[in-house]
């Protein structure tokens, strides 16, 4: 859906963006944030969210408050390579939330986090939706504390069959 | 210890001439080249056995020579010290962790012998040579040279086999960076700029041995070849070359892209940039060649060998992009686009291999771009 890995089909964003017709326009609506990132170890926090910001049309100011929260700002200098799984995580995180998207894929967001960053990332989520209109796709092996957020469609898989099923 | 040396060899070994099978196959070409090009103009006042003289020049050079000999102990030397730091990255690895708590059981002398026994195979091309040399030597009366070149390449494996005895009974590896790479880690780094970083960073001894690889193909294939009648054909067939020896760095980069810069999929970038990206890879990577093509020849056929150059590198660069199942497969490719290039400039069709090369580049990237699947998820 990030339009990483490829795909057969097609898909459509509003109806209208297509992901194979308007790869342009597409990926400048869908932000994606890795599982397990992997990035070059050589670069540092800071040249990473500089590519980013510079890839995304965005701007550092609209992630300074999420890198103050998360603590980022004190590792920014630091090659990737020397990073913590959860500091790494952190920065996967703080670089789905760079650009204007209009639905953010967080594919399991809350391991290797510790009990702030993930109470942090929650409330993020919520002002996001709420302030900017961003959707959120998460995947999630863990309780995700589905009541603290916004209108909720909760999409299981068991058995190779999809149940949705509407969270108030 | 014959499962130890049996285990190594297959991790480090195999992996190693895997890893660099451009470089050797440059030396194949470089090697062969000497043996069947080297011709006198006027061949008719020579007997059968100053042909055959000729054709061996190399060989007899090396035998002969102290100053040849010693050039190619120096670039050996080069060699094996690639082939050091690989294993010295391989024991370094997550996925060889093991060896550090299952060899050094043995006793130290097996450990030692087992060690030089893995430096002795990979130093068997240049062993073979020179031992060819030497029975040259014998025939010309030059033994000598070869002789104590053979004992220098064996003390190298010496040397190597106590280097990673000593490597394995060190618990980490830490990477410490020298002065002139930390310099040019502080510039911006632009997206384009992120594979050449990787190739500073994480493979430095394969840059430098590629370039030193890219020279001798460059000075000696000049040498050998500025007699040729036709400039350009002779030309053609050394940037060929050169551009062949690179193989190896756009495997790399473009598995660095798989893995690394998988998440620059993410971004909204037009193909036109992205092609243009990786052609500015490539220019820069070979911008020492080019200068060389712009000084060496006339304008008119410096352009159309940097423009043969840069066909050929993207063509070998998309060609990844049809995923070859592994190292040994995509360098099965090169070989045979080698082969067929090589005819195609040999039969004049200059024009023909800078167009269709180039063509067939920008098509295989248009098409298969985006087909590509992640390392990470397969």
């Amino acid at each position: 859906m990030a339009g990483i890995v490829h795909c057969e089909g097609d898909i459509l964003l509003n109806s209208n963006i297509s992901l194979k017709k308007n790869p342009i326009d597409y990926r400048k609506k869908i932000n994606f944030g890795d599982a397990e990132p992997l990035f070059p170890q050589f670069l540092t926090a800071f040249e990473l969210i500089q590519l980013f910001i510079e890839a995304k049309s965005g701007s550092y100011g609209q992630i300074e408050d999420i890198v103050q929260s998360f603590g980022i700002h004190n590792y920014l200098n630091q090659p990737i390579g020397t990073l913590s799984s959860g500091a790494l995580k952190k920065l996967s995180l703080v670089l789905s939330f760079i650009g204007n998207p209009e639905i953010i894929l967080l594919d399991e967001p809350l391991i290797t986090l510790d009990a702030d960053a993930q109470v942090n990332l929650l409330n993020w989520i919520k002002e996001k939706h709420l302030i900017n209109r961003i959707s959120f796709l998460i995947t999630s092996h863990q309780d995700f504390a589905l009541g603290s957020l916004p209108t909720t469609a909760q999409i299981v898989i068991e058995n190779k069959k999809l149940k949705v099923s509407l969270v108030a | 210890m014959k499962t130890t040396t049996s285990i190594l060899f297959k991790l480090l070994v195999r992996g190693f001439y895997y890893a660099h099978a451009g470089l050797f196959f440059s030396f194949f070409i470089l090697f062969g080249m000497s043996l069947v090009f080297v011709q006198v103009l006027n061949q008719s006042h020579l007997s059968e056995t100053e042909i055959v003289k000729h054709n061996l020049l190399l060989v007899i050079e090396v035998a002969s020579s102290p100053e040849v000999a010693g050039l190619l102990m120096i670039l050996w030397l080069l060699i094996t010290i690639k082939s050091w730091t690989y294993m010295y990255n391989q024991l370094g690895q997550v996925d060889h962790q093991f060896l550090h708590h299952s060899v050094n059981s043995l006793d130290k002398k097996k450990q030692i012998t087992v060690w030089l026994l893995i430096n002795l195979v990979i130093a068997s091309p240049m062993l073979l040579y020179l031992f060819f040399a030497m029975v040259i030597g014998f025939l010309y009366n030059f033994y000598q040279v070869p002789l104590i070149a053979i004992i220098i390449l064996f003390s190298f494996c010496v040397v190597g086999a106590f280097l990673l005895f000593n490597c394995l009974h060190k618990p980490t590896h830490s990477s410490h960076l020298s002065w002139p790479i930390k310099s040019i880690m502080g510039w911006k780094k632009p997206l384009f700029s992120l594979s050449l970083y990787h190739l500073v960073y994480n493979l430095k001894i394969s840059l430098v041995v590629t370039k030193l690889i890219s020279i001798i193909l460059l000075a000696g294939g000049f040498l050998l070849l500025h007699n040729a009648d036709n400039t350009l054909q002779a030309g053609g067939i050394i940037v060929l070359a050169t551009s062949i020896a690179h193989s190896f760095l756009l495997f790399e980069s473009f598995q660095f892209e798989r893995v690394y810069l998988i998440f620059t999929r993410n971004f909204p970038a037009q193909k036109v940039v992205l092609y243009a990206n990786e052609f500015m890879v490539y220019l820069l990577v070979t911008l020492p060649e080019s200068l060389w093509m712009i000084s060496k020849f006339e304008p008119t056929v410096a352009i159309r060998l940097l423009l043969l150059n840069w066909g050929t590198g993207m063509f070998l660069r998309s060609l990844l992009y049809l995923q070859p199942r592994n190292r040994g497969n995509y360098l099965t490719w090169v070989f045979c686009l080698f082969i067929i290039l090589f005819a195609v400039i040999l039969s004049k069709l200059f024009w023909t291999a800078i167009a269709v090369n180039t063509l067939l580049s920008i098509f295989i990237f248009q098409r298969f771009y985006d087909t590509l699947d992640s390392a990470t998820t397969n």
